[in-house]
């Protein structure tokens, strides 16, 4: 577990597989993943379709190249949207001493490592968000989160080949994390 | 009797008199004085009324962090408290997603098309609706799906985000970028503050008030709270503070040379000052009726005018001045109380000189102008009226004033001709004679406010879209309707990849009869729509029976059961900004504004065929602007030419060939005086013009003075009454010249110069004219 608290750079590929209410079937996708401590994320979703969203702070911009659109979106605008993306900032950078203000935290140990479970304490979060299930390899790296929403959809993002701890260059800092 | 009668009536009346400020009336009658004065009316956002404060990073910072986020936050709310202000705003209204769900989403079938003939079918054809499926379910995979998840029961079709991209595309150039919900520059550097005074802009005290309190308390609150931030401000409450305040000081300073000056002129000239009520009182005379009729036809008196009228002292006090000089020792006149012929008739020519430079201005196309030629015509007559009437009674009862009588200004003829050569000389500039085209050549505010002003304004989003495209209608829907065809027109153009960008309020309220198309559209699809869109969504991996609220507002939109949207329908909510910036409610109907940008260089401008509709007027400030202020400057020379040939016509009338040596020292000293600015390098403007006219009014009367004297001893007592009466003016404009505010220097410098060079060349014209008189 020290060695998921102490996660300063992430890179990563994954699978999310989302059960939504509105489909007959999940939906799945694909793309990697890029965290940098304390507050900036790259996701890049590459199928089914492409879209990247970059957090860098409060600030967000989400490209859609497919649809020729890039907007800039500031997170201070919405409270709900501001408390659903740090909480996954701070579950990738193993921050549970932050996370624990804001939820409920239980760590089990697992055969194959840690499973720790986040329920909110209240608003805002509760609105979007029952649950957070964040499974923790026996080396410390992240292998799974899963996301509870409170309309009944779920979202389970399995990451591999996860590289912890791998400095950015000043050009990958540049190309991931410009918002 | 009746002179005093009048003049009574006068004061009685200029006790109601209301002051003017209002720089509109110096625009010429017209579409252009029109199309400027709706112009002002645009208010495209909160940002361009009141104070706007920029609070810059400290410098080398790249980001605000939490001590600039904590002084901006404390420094509004300490502004707020100071009860000083309407409002201090600093970002966007609070409620705007609310309005938005309240008023918009309803409508959402009726507002979603561009073109509702053609968007219409597009958007529910079965390829459109596969599109839009397939949006939804990339929508739904991706981390920043959750409002379209949200919406999807309701709208899988995304038709509400295509409205939202519009106005978010269409609107956003109105409000600055938002970042942690403070406006902030684009670049991040500058927090933006709008504060709106509870004193009107021209409550110049209260406003000082208000400019000394936010200086004071950023002043207390950065060192503190976040060394090296920087506060930049803007708006027309500092322009009229400061304007105000230099005015202030200029009338004083000038006020006070030129009223010290006249009276150690006069101590110099009489050896006392016991004349002086002799002058006084036939300029306020004139004064008093020009006010008087002036408040009687209009009620008020523009403060300009007033300006102008103070400038008349100089040519009012000719008349009395030459009248003292010459009948103080008088004998024939103290005998007999009458006023020798020819010095009447010198001063009626002096006098119909005058009034006909000044009168000359009753044409111009300016309102402004030609209250100030009422006004000046009006002083000049009464000055010369209360002259006549008062001053030689009391004259013949009064102890004769010491007036030096051996002041003999002719000059030996030799010098003549070389003096009118070094008068004439600047004029060999004139072929570089340049107008005044730049509008802000005429704006005397303080640099530092200037660049203040152009650094806090291209902070604004809107500064980017100068051009505006108004609409006009008889009431507001016909306006809208214009505006979505302009809409329309500026959306196929950005398609075509040609079009200047944009902000219209069409995004946000597009016509009744707009809404109703699409209404009719959707009617018109065919009755299978429910069951073709239920199997396109199944054939998608939709759930169908998920999206039954979907279908039941689709049923009643195609029943026509969604009213329109309504500008009214936006009071008192955070959306009615942006109505209220972009669609005006004017006398003679409505106007919807259309932000466009700028002109490219070189292209042909885009918006042109815009204009074929009659109930379109493009505007581009800029251009407007220098073509009026062209025009001015145009308008006002030509007139001081019409203004030179009533006079030359007036003096050969009254004088023969000798009226034409009366005209020349004034025509040349004009032409010198411009040749002189020319050679200085200053772009002529319409003030220069204006003052060229009291050159020519007064300059005259030197000539007439001069060459009206029959014998030695006139030429003497002329010489002495044409010195005393340069030399007050001369002191009294020489003393602007030296003014802060521009548009006193330029007319001081004019007048100055024009009337000392006036005053040589007719010395010299003197000399030639009467080198054959006996002295």
């Amino acid at each position: 577990m020290r060695s998921f608290q102490e996660v300063r750079t992430l890179r990563a590929s994954f699978i999310d597989r989302r059960e939504v209410d509105l489909l007959s079937e999940p939906l799945t996708s694909r793309g990697h993943l890029y965290y940098q401590r304390p507050d900036r994320l790259h996701y890049a979703l590459e199928s089914p379709g492409r879209q990247e969203v970059i957090v860098v702070g409060s600030q967000v911009r989400v490209h859609e190249p497919d649809l020729g659109r890039s907007q800039s979106l500031d997170l201070g605008a919405s409270v709900i949207a501001r408390a659903v993306v740090t909480s996954l900032i701070q579950v990738l950078g193993g921050r549970l001493d932050r996370l624990e203000a804001e939820y409920r935290c239980r760590s089990l140990r697992m055969a194959e490592g840690w499973e720790v479970r986040l329920v909110p304490q209240g608003p805002p979060l509760d609105r979007v968000v029952r649950g957070i299930e964040v499974r923790i390899a026996r080396d410390g790296s992240l292998r799974e989160v899963l996301v509870r929403e409170a309309t009944g959809d779920s979202s389970r993002m399995t990451l591999e080949n996860v590289q912890v701890n791998v400095p950015f260059s000043p050009e990958e800092e540049q190309a991931d994390f410009t918002p | 009797m009746l002179l005093g009668l009048l003049l009574g009536l006068a004061l009685w009346q200029s006790r109601s008199v209301r002051l003017e400020t209002d720089i509109t009336r110096f625009l010429p009658e017209g579409e252009d004085r029109d199309r400027l004065a709706l112009m002002r009316l645009v208010r495209a956002s909160g940002f361009q009324r009141g104070l706007v404060l920029a609070v810059g990073l400290p410098a080398g910072q790249q980001a605000p962090d939490e001590a600039f986020g904590d002084l901006v936050a404390t420094f509004r709310s300490r502004l707020v408290a100071t009860g000083l202000f309407r409002h201090v705003r600093g970002g966007p209204p609070e409620g705007t997603a609310e309005a938005y769900r309240g008023l918009l989403w309803p409508r959402r079938f009726a507002l979603f098309a561009e073109d509702p003939e053609s968007d219409v079918p597009a958007r529910f054809s079965p390829e459109g609706v596969r599109k839009a499926l397939d949006h939804l379910r990339q929508s739904l995979a991706s981390p920043s799906g959750a409002m379209d998840r949200a919406l999807a029961p309701e709208d899988p079709l995304l038709l509400s985000r295509d409205l939202l991209d519009r106005m978010d595309r269409e609107l956003s150039a109105l409000s600055p970028r938002t970042w942690q919900g403070q406006w902030y520059s684009q670049d991040l550097q500058s927090a933006l503050l709008l504060a709106e005074t509870e004193a009107p802009a021209f409550d110049t005290a209260r406003q000082g008030e208000v400019l000394d309190q936010v200086r004071r308390i950023f002043g207390e609150l950065a060192p503190a709270r976040c060394p090296g931030a920087s506060l930049r401000l803007t708006g027309l409450p500092r322009f009229v503070v400061e304007s105000e305040q230099r005015a202030r000081g200029d009338i004083t300073r000038v006020s006070l040379v030129a009223s010290l000056s006249s009276v150690l002129l006069f101590l110099l000239f009489f050896r006392g000052v016991r004349p002086l009520p002799l002058v006084v009182l036939p300029v306020a005379g004139g004064l008093a009726l020009a006010t008087g009729l002036l408040s009687l036809i209009h009620g008020r008196v523009h403060g300009l005018t007033l300006a102008f009228g103070g400038v008349l002292i100089g040519a009012a006090i000719d008349y009395p001045v030459h009248l003292i000089h010459h009948l103080s020792h008088d004998r024939a006149f103290q005998e007999s109380g009458r006023l020798p012929g020819p010095l009447r008739r010198s001063l009626w020519a002096g006098f119909l000189t005058s009034l006909s430079s000044f009168g000359v201005l009753i044409f111009s196309t300016y309102p402004g102008l030609r209250e100030i030629a009422l006004f000046c015509a009006t002083a000049l007559a009464g000055a010369f009226a209360c002259t006549l009437a008062f001053v030689p009674p009391i004259l013949r009862r009064l102890p004769a004033p010491r007036t030096p009588r051996g002041i003999d200004l002719r000059l030996p003829r030799p010098l003549a001709v070389p003096l009118l050569i070094v008068v004439a000389l600047p004029a060999l500039a004139l072929p570089a004679l340049r107008l005044e085209s730049d509008a802000r050549a005429l704006d005397d505010a303080d640099p530092a406010t200037l660049a203040d002003d152009a650094h806090v304004r291209s902070l604004l989003p809107s500064s980017a879209l100068p051009r505006q495209v108004v609409c006009s209608g008889p009431d507001a829907q016909q306006a809208l309707r214009c505006n979505d065809r302009v809409h329309r027109h500026l959306a196929n153009l950005r398609m075509g990849g040609q079009g200047p960008a944009f902000a219209s309020l069409h995004a946000l309220i597009p016509s009744e009869d707009h809404q109703r198309r699409t209404l009719a559209a959707l009617a018109a699809l065919p009755p299978s729509l429910e069951d073709d869109l239920r199997q396109a969504l199944a054939a998608a991996g939709f759930r169908p029976d998920r999206f039954e609220p979907f279908f039941t507002a689709l049923d009643q939109a195609r029943r026509g059961q969604v009213p329109p949207l309504r500008p009214e329908d936006l009071d008192d909510t955070p959306l009615a900004e942006a109505r209220d910036g972009l669609l005006l409610s004017l006398p003679e109907g409505w106007a919807a504004v259309t932000l466009a940008g700028p002109l490219p260089a070189g292209l042909p401008d885009p918006l042109d065929s815009l204009a074929e509709d009659p109930e379109v007027t493009v505007l581009d400030p800029g251009a407007l602007v220098s073509r009026l202020i062209t025009h001015s400057q145009a308008q006002t020379f030509a007139l001081l030419w019409v203004g030179l040939l009533v006079n030359g016509a007036w003096l050969i009338a009254l004088r023969g060939r000798r009226g034409l040596w009366m005209l020349l020292p004034s025509a040349l000293a004009l032409a010198s005086v411009t040749g002189t600015l020319t050679l200085l390098g200053h772009p002529l403007n319409f003030l220069h013009g204006v003052a060229m006219l009291l050159v020519l009014g007064m300059g005259v009367d030197y000539g007439i003075f001069l060459l009206d004297a029959a014998t030695s001893d006139e030429v003497a007592r002329s010489s002495g009454s044409v010195l005393l009466a340069a030399a007050t003016t001369l002191a009294a404009f020489g003393g602007m010249a030296f003014a802060r505010t521009g548009a006193l220097v330029a007319v001081g410098t004019t007048v100055a110069g024009g009337l000392l060079l006036a005053l040589v060349g007719t010395l010299a014209v003197v000399a030639l004219a009467e080198a054959r008189r006996p002295r």
